[in-house]
């Protein structure tokens, strides 16, 4: 069957079956930041943006997607260049192996569309669902936090 | 990995009533709302043909009037953690119930109506909605109103007939809001961690500082989220001191019948559970105005 | 590579004002793509080969049992299965899952397929089918009959027990099969009977350490085809694909020659894709069939199937002088391998060659029983042993503190092992075998544990919480836990590297050093740099491929920087060595004279300089052509210890004892800090995985010995949410024989937060814990007994 949605601002039709699962969906058509970790929305490696919050797509039937908008990690940069948040990653050394970066930027981000002035425990709440072996989740938290603060900025 | 293996049709009804009649009609089909129950644990072996998807049923909705507060079925957990009507209402104990509910992810996805009627006995929401009064409307062969202390018959088992489904929560608003206090408080291994233990309270008093009412409920120590009446009734009528609330707990462990599991045992559920009651009802009480 | 280092052989102050890469925040060779969502890891990668199979593994349901039978006529039945697998179709070879170097000091008592099981996870069979779904549905629909044995699953039963569980006749390299016991070691220093009688003062305690697991975000997995060259292609996410390409080859009976191993991104490790888990088997399915074939773990199987930290049983017994001088130490170790011996006597020797060489005791006695159960297999992590020792030793020595009345930090220092001293233990506990004597070079633990102290406000916030505990049942509590641990394994781990200049200067580095996520791939391209006198972001850096680039043992016990980093140098000192001399040439000038900087070459003498693109052109294109080109390898008998103090706050609710992380302090001595950023992200993740050992984290069985908790919902992992506040310090110092006065940071942070939170909790409720993890519902029971 088809599916309609928007993904990255761009308009897409997806062939599915119906027993698949956004991630199998996403990662079939080359959107491969989305990642397996634990099949069971636990480790939030497969988190991705549908219609404004953050959700793990593991366990979310791609049909759920009809006529929604969604981002995954490579929608987040503009014409080639990174995001504030995205920057702000990599020069605070926030990312270490990546595998749960993407996952990361995407609660970060729908944080920040919703909530543009986080607190710290904001920013805690809103990455306590991406699991992190690497970083100890110090440096990505004060990354999102010089973010929210640098984005601010630039407006 | 594709999440059903027999899956041949997915319905989206537009009302309830149209959702019923498919889960009828058609041969081995489930509700789904957010999945998330489903998706991971839900199936256990039973064979599932037909999903009928009730998010487009127009049961996503919180409105308040002035008696009640009604929840519709598909609102996520997330709509209730930041919808403004719960971060005053009831000492924001809703509100701060959903906030410890697993993660952003699941709260974004999951639905009240879902989390009540998977009926694990672990729900953060249950043991507010119990200590608030609320209850559950359900539509099926008919429309059908339960009150949510007696919903729960078992572990993983609601009152609900086959075909029916939760359409509406309602809560009924204290008429003597100012002197209501309202606790939720959660034990776990980690802090988003399914409870050991949570539960929650309100409490209301009267000029004298005297428990009008009082409700006390805990999840994670029964089969399922239950009422602590015996320590309710010996609240009553009653200026709490910590001594009297003490003395209330004393004989909880005929409330309750934990369960030992991964994460802890039945003897600290027991006296975990002890504690918990004693520090919700003293949350309460002082919420409510009450002084210790 | 002294030559190298030693133009920078000063102090750290002067070579610091020197160096332009090296000891800088570089920003991470691969973290655009990655935060990009771009980053490759092996299930990224588009194989060149029209069709995937997929395959899954049927996992054993029992502790130990005999396979009788497996029907599988109802699975291959199903549209789609190409094959099952199993013992009774697949060689039987007898091999380690343990990448260790060659020959691996792991018994060889695996086997691909088995007719017995050993452990509830074990692998039963496989099926290779078109679909994954296909795949997993052919597995419910095998049918096996299995003889239930009698299972082990305590490890104080398993020597000598009626059940032998490797009673198979082709495993070699067990140390006492019939006894169940896989490894088997002593060591001892001076004379430990005589130096306990002679003690003013002995303590013994038991402590005792939980199954863990690593849990790596991304799981094992492996992708394997037949290129158009008959050459066995082998995606893995793995830290060794040099040892994997070994293995694999000898399991499989093909050449090395044929089998190529590629290693893209990896989504984490921490030890446990030391291990050769899944592409054996994707491997031999690929052999077999010539399909191009995925295996990928779920988390499921990651709990229940992949390794985990050895559990141990630690005794350990101290002889103090009246004024405190410790004068002998002895540390017992019983330990669980489970099901298979991966691992087993070198995760045990390090426990020891680890954790009893940081105080000088002139008496020392270490023995290590590693025994079998019908468990899931232990293997390497983070650490490598070295948690285990230390939460004993540090509780151990905190206990001792209290009762010769001595401040525990001042009993610590008194005791530690200082700049010119032997490392007691490293020469009779190398590994597996004899090692090679240190003698300590450099340690800043002094400044370390000021750095912690300094941050916790240690002394007066004792002395506050000693009062204010007394009246609440919130009480407060600070703990503090030191540890040294190890870069690289002296004589054994090896690291190599080439690099080439291109036209414009730029060079290609190919090094068999593998990023598993650490960043490595930055920091040896800043140690290139560096040497070469060019920016980081000039070198393109690719590992590892077995294929392309030169050898290394993988990235394994602290030595990437420390080992790989001095190839690279040395490599690096090759090419710069060829360009100063094409310079001269073209210059006409005295080598003497010239020098490199800013990606050009100098001259002191005539100030004219050639850039490194003139020079590479000139050599490409112009004249006696030929290709910039250098090759370094590297293997040490050092092993220059980094150091750490780490210290906490913790707040304990005594009527349900929770336990709350106020505060947390980490800092490390790691030498020079090649990138320091990405240093203290070392530290803090560690710090992250140390805590949730010291916690939470812990693989439940039932009683048959089936993991009851095997997900990431009931297996609790630390979130943002549970992290205290934390601060990180690095502590420079110069070691000598590292590169660029660099030594590991990797392992060493994990070793200190399960003591430093023990010994928080007993400061601040007067229980201690002896037995990981400390959780609510045990520090309860604690508090509750001790009323």
């Amino acid at each position: 069957m088809k599916l309609n949605l928007k993904i990255n601002s761009e308009t897409k039709v997806f062939d599915i079956d119906i027993r698949d699962t956004l991630i199998d969906v996403l990662r079939a058509n080359g959107y491969t930041s989305v990642k397996h970790g634990c099949e069971t929305g636990e480790c939030g490696a497969c988190t991705v943006i549908i219609n404004g919050t953050a959700v793990n797509s593991c366990i979310y039937p791609a049909i759920k997607c009809e006529d929604a908008e969604l981002i995954t990690c490579e929608g987040l940069e503009k014409d080639g260049k990174l995001s504030i948040l995205q920057e702000k990653f990599v020069e605070m050394g926030a990312i270490q192996c990546g595998y749960c970066t993407p996952g990361m930027l995407l609660s970060a981000h729908a944080l920040l569309m919703r909530n543009p002035n986080p607190q710290l425990e904001d920013v805690k709440d809103a990455l306590s669902g991406n699991y992190c072996r690497c970083t100890g989740y110090v440096k990505p938290v004060d990354a999102v936090m010089a973010a929210a603060k640098a984005m601010k900025g630039a407006k | 990995m594709q999440y059903i293996r027999d899956l041949k049709k997915y319905y989206w009804p537009k009302a309830p009533q149209d959702a019923v009649r498919m889960l009828m009609q058609e041969p081995y089909a489930e509700v789904i709302a957010g999945g998330t129950e489903l998706l991971v644990s839900g199936l256990k072996g039973r064979e599932v043909n037909n999903l009928v998807d009730i998010t487009r049923a127009g049961l996503s909705y919180v409105k308040k009037d002035k008696k009640f507060i009604k929840i519709g079925a598909t609102t996520t957990i997330s709509e209730i953690q930041n919808a403004p009507l719960f971060k005053d209402f009831a000492n924001g104990v809703l509100s701060t119930a959903a906030q410890r509910f697993v993660s952003v992810q699941i709260r974004n996805v999951a639905t009240i109506g879902g989390n009540l009627g998977a009926a694990m006995p672990s729900s953060d929401l249950a043991p507010v909605l119990m200590a608030l009064d609320a209850k559950i409307h359900v539509c099926g062969k008919e429309i059908k109103e339960f009150a949510i202390n007696g919903f729960y018959l078992s572990k993983r088992k609601t009152v609900m007939a086959p075909y029916e489904i939760i359409t509406e929560i309602e809560i009924p608003v204290p008429a003597d809001m100012d002197r209501t206090g309202c606790a939720f408080q959660k034990i776990g291994r980690t802090e988003t961690d399914i409870a050991i233990v949570n539960g929650a309270a309100a409490i209301t008093i009267d000029d004298a500082g005297e428990v009008k009412s009082a409700r006390l409920a805990l999840g994670s120590v029964a089969q399922n989220t239950i009422r602590c009446l015996e320590i309710e009734n010996g609240l009553l009528g009653k200026k709490l001191t910590k001594k009297a609330i003490e003395a209330a707990c004393e004989n909880i462990a005929k409330a309750i019948d934990p369960k030992t599991d991964v994460r802890a045992s039945a003897k600290y559920r027991g006296t975990v559970a002890k504690v918990l009651a004693a520090r919700l009802i003293e949350e309460a009480y002082v919420k409510a105005g009450g002084k210790i | 590579m002294s030559e190298v280092i030693n133009e920078f052989k000063v102090n750290t102050e002067e070579l610091r004002k020197k160096l332009t890469e090296v000891g800088k925040n570089k920003r991470k060779v691969d973290g655009d793509k990655i935060a990009r969502g771009r980053a490759q890891y092996v299930d990224d990668i588009r194989i060149p080969v029209d069709k995937l199979y997929h395959a899954k593994i049927l996992h054993s349901p029992h502790a130990h049992a005999i396979i009788k039978k497996i029907d599988s006529s109802k699975a291959l039945l199903l549209e789609g299965v190409l094959g099952v697998f199993s013992h009774e179709n697949v060689p039987r070879v007898p091999y380690t899952t343990a990448g260790q170097n060659y020959p691996e000091p792991s018994p060889y008592d695996t086997f691909m397929f088995d007719s017995k099981v050993r452990y509830a996870g074990d692998r039963v069979c496989a099926v290779l089918a078109e679909t994954p779904e296909i795949a997993a549905h052919a597995i419910e629909l095998i049918k096996v009959d299995y003889e239930m044995l009698p299972a082990i699953l305590d490890m104080r039963e398993a020597v000598g027990n009626k059940t032998v569980i490797h009673d198979e006749r082709d495993s070699t390299g067990i140390f006492d099969k019939d006894k169940n016991i896989a490894a088997h070691v002593k060591a001892h220093m001076g004379d430990p009977e005589k130096g306990f009688k002679e003690a003013d003062h002995v303590f013994e305690n038991e402590y005792s350490v939980q199954y863990v697991q690593a849990a790596p975000v991304e799981p094992h997995i492996a992708v394997t085809y037949y290129d158009e060259n008959d050459r066995l292609i082998m995606y893995c996410s793995t830290q060794v694909p040099f040892h994997s390409r070994r293995i694999v080859a000898r399991v499989l009976g093909i050449p090395v020659q044929k089998i190529r191993v590629i290693k893209p991104r990896t989504g984490g490790s921490f030890g446990v894709k030391q291990e050769i888990l899944v592409e054996d088997l994707c491997a031999m399915l690929t052999h077999l069939t010539k399909k191009a074939v995925k295996l990928e773990y779920t988390r499921k199987e990651e709990f229940n199937s992949s390794r985990t930290r050895h559990p141990q049983i630690i005794t350990v017994k101290s002889g103090f002088k009246k004024d405190g001088t410790i004068v002998a130490l002895s540390m017992k170790l019983l330990a669980n391998t489970g099901a298979y011996g991966s691992h087993s006597l070198t995760v045990q020797c390090n426990t020891g060659s680890k954790a009893l060489c940081l105080y000088n005791t002139p008496n020392v006695n270490f023995e290590a029983t590693i025994v079998y159960t019908n468990l899931p297999v232990a293997g390497a992590l983070r650490g490598y042993g070295g948690p285990q020792g230390y939460f004993a030793l540090d509780s151990h020595f905190e206990e001792c503190a209290k009762k010769l009345k001595m401040d525990s930090i001042e009993l610590r220092r008194k005791n530690q092992v200082k700049v010119g001293e032997e490392l007691s233990l490293t020469k009779a506990l190398g590994e597996g075998r004899e090692g090679f004597m240190q003698i300590l070079r450099t340690c800043g633990m002094q400044e370390c544990v000021d750095k912690v102290v300094k941050d916790l406000d240690y002394y007066n916030k004792k002395k506050e919480y000693d009062e204010s505990n007394k009246k609440s049942h919130i009480k407060h509590g600070i703990g503090i836990a030191l540890a040294m641990h190890g870069s690289g394994i002296p004589g054994v781990d090896m690291g190599a590297a080439s690099i080439k200049i291109n036209d414009d200067g730029s060079f290609n580095l190919l090094c068999g050093a593998t990023d598993l996520g650490t960043g490595s791939d930055t920091i040896l391209s800043q140690i290139a740099a560096e040497v070469l006198q060019t920016e980081t972001s000039k070198i393109i850096i690719y590992s590892s491929d077995t294929d392309m680039t030169p050898f290394d043992v993988g990235a394994y016990a602290s030595s990437t920087t420390f080992i790989s980093g001095v190839a690279i140098a040395k490599a690096a000192a090759q090419c710069r060595e060829q360009i100063l001399k094409t310079a001269a040439h073209l210059l006409g000038e005295k080598l003497e004279d010239l020098y490199c900087e800013n990606s050009a070459v100098h001259s002191k003498k005539s100030k004219k300089s050639l850039s490194y693109q003139d020079i590479a052109l000139h050599t490409l294109y112009k004249e006696d052509q030929y290709q910039i080109i250098g090759t370094g390898s590297h293997i040490t008998y050092d092993c220059p210890p980094p150091f750490s103090a780490q210290g906490c706050e913790v707040e304990v609710d005594t009527e349900t004892g929770v336990i709350k992380l106020i505060k947390y302090s980490a800092a490390v001595d790691c030498g020079l800090a090649v990138n320091p950023v990405m240093a203290e992200g070392q530290i803090e993740g560690g710090v992250h995985m140390g805590l949730g050992y010291a916690l939470c984290e812990e693989m439940k069985f039932d009683a048959k010995g089936v993991m009851t908790n095997a997900s990431f919902l009931d297996y609790k992992l630390l979130s943002t949410l549970d992290m205290p506040e934390m601060k990180t310090h690095i502590v420079e110092t110069f070691e000598p024989t590292g590169p660029f006065g660099a030594k590991s940071v990797s392992e060493i942070p994990v070793d200190c937060p399960a003591p430093a939170v023990a010994n928080a909790v007993e400061h601040a409720c007067g229980v201690r814990i002896y037995d990981l993890p400390i959780t609510a519902e045990k520090l309860l029971n604690a508090l509750t007994d001790k009323k």
